[in-house]
């Protein structure tokens, strides 16, 4: 994941371009380092848009197909458990509709360049435009592993108690990063 | 219900535990204002991303 921001002159990548995928991207050589993903990127991502599941988006160089990172986003919902029946009194239950971020991940090449970062960045825009059109909560996502988890708390995602890398950020609080 | 529809709702259906759901709605109900790296990231992402 990202270490930060470094001064231009030292990027590989110094501009990039985030669009949908499409036959034009070049994954076949995508390495995270971890092989589901990158299995998930090449197999799974365009099968999954078509069937409505969910919609992969790549950075790539501006007009080169080859893929440094990617991010998918499909809809979500939040329910909670079912309860006893004086418990469940006690408590709201209504499911809770959600964006959820899936998957995001930066090739180990470009690793340190702030691309998970860029790429977060667009996410949480997607999201902020479908809360608009229909209604949204919260971004959630799951991350894979505690480095997963500390990327995402230093930009403000809380983790759940129970759950510790099931992770959010209120669309709230990006309606105010995008429009304070 | 049919065997697509079945994997659509689990895919987007997460169920959490009482503890966690009271934490859920702990979230929603005190959104934060966004952080110095999340600005940070936002005004990087102006300098550097085309769509």
């Amino acid at each position: 994941m990202s270490r930060g921001f470094r001064p231009d002159s030292v990027l590989t990548v110094p501009s990039i371009q985030i669009a949908q995928l499409s036959t034009c991207h070049d994954r076949r050589a995508f390495d995270c380092g971890a092989p589901e993903l990158d299995n998930f990127l090449v197999r799974y991502a365009s099968r999954n848009a078509r069937k409505g599941l969910s919609v992969t988006y790549v950075a790539t160089a501006p007009g080169r197909p080859a893929v440094h990172g990617f991010y998918s986003l499909s809809a979500g919902e939040m329910v909670r458990a079912d309860l006893p029946d004086d418990e469940a009194r006690r408590l709201a239950r209504y499911p809770v509709p959600v964006v959820r971020l899936g998957r995001l991940a930066t090739h180990l090449d470009v690793r340190g360049e702030g691309i998970g970062a860029l790429l977060l960045i667009d996410a949480l825009r997607k999201a902020l435009r479908l809360a608009d059109e229909l209604g949204t909560y919260a971004v959630e996502l799951d991350a894979k592993s505690s480095s997963a988890r500390s990327f995402y708390e230093k930009y403000g995602f809380k983790a759940l108690a129970d759950d510790k890398l099931h992770l959010y950020i209120p669309i709230q609080t990006i309606r105010r990063l995008f429009r304070p | 219900m049919d065997a697509s529809h079945k994997v659509i709702q689990q895919h987007k259906t997460t169920e959490l535990t009482v503890r966690d759901w009271e934490r859920f709605n702990d979230i929603l109900t005190d959104a934060s204002e966004p952080n110095k790296e999340l600005k940070t990231a936002l005004r990087e992402h102006e300098s550097r991303v085309s769509t």
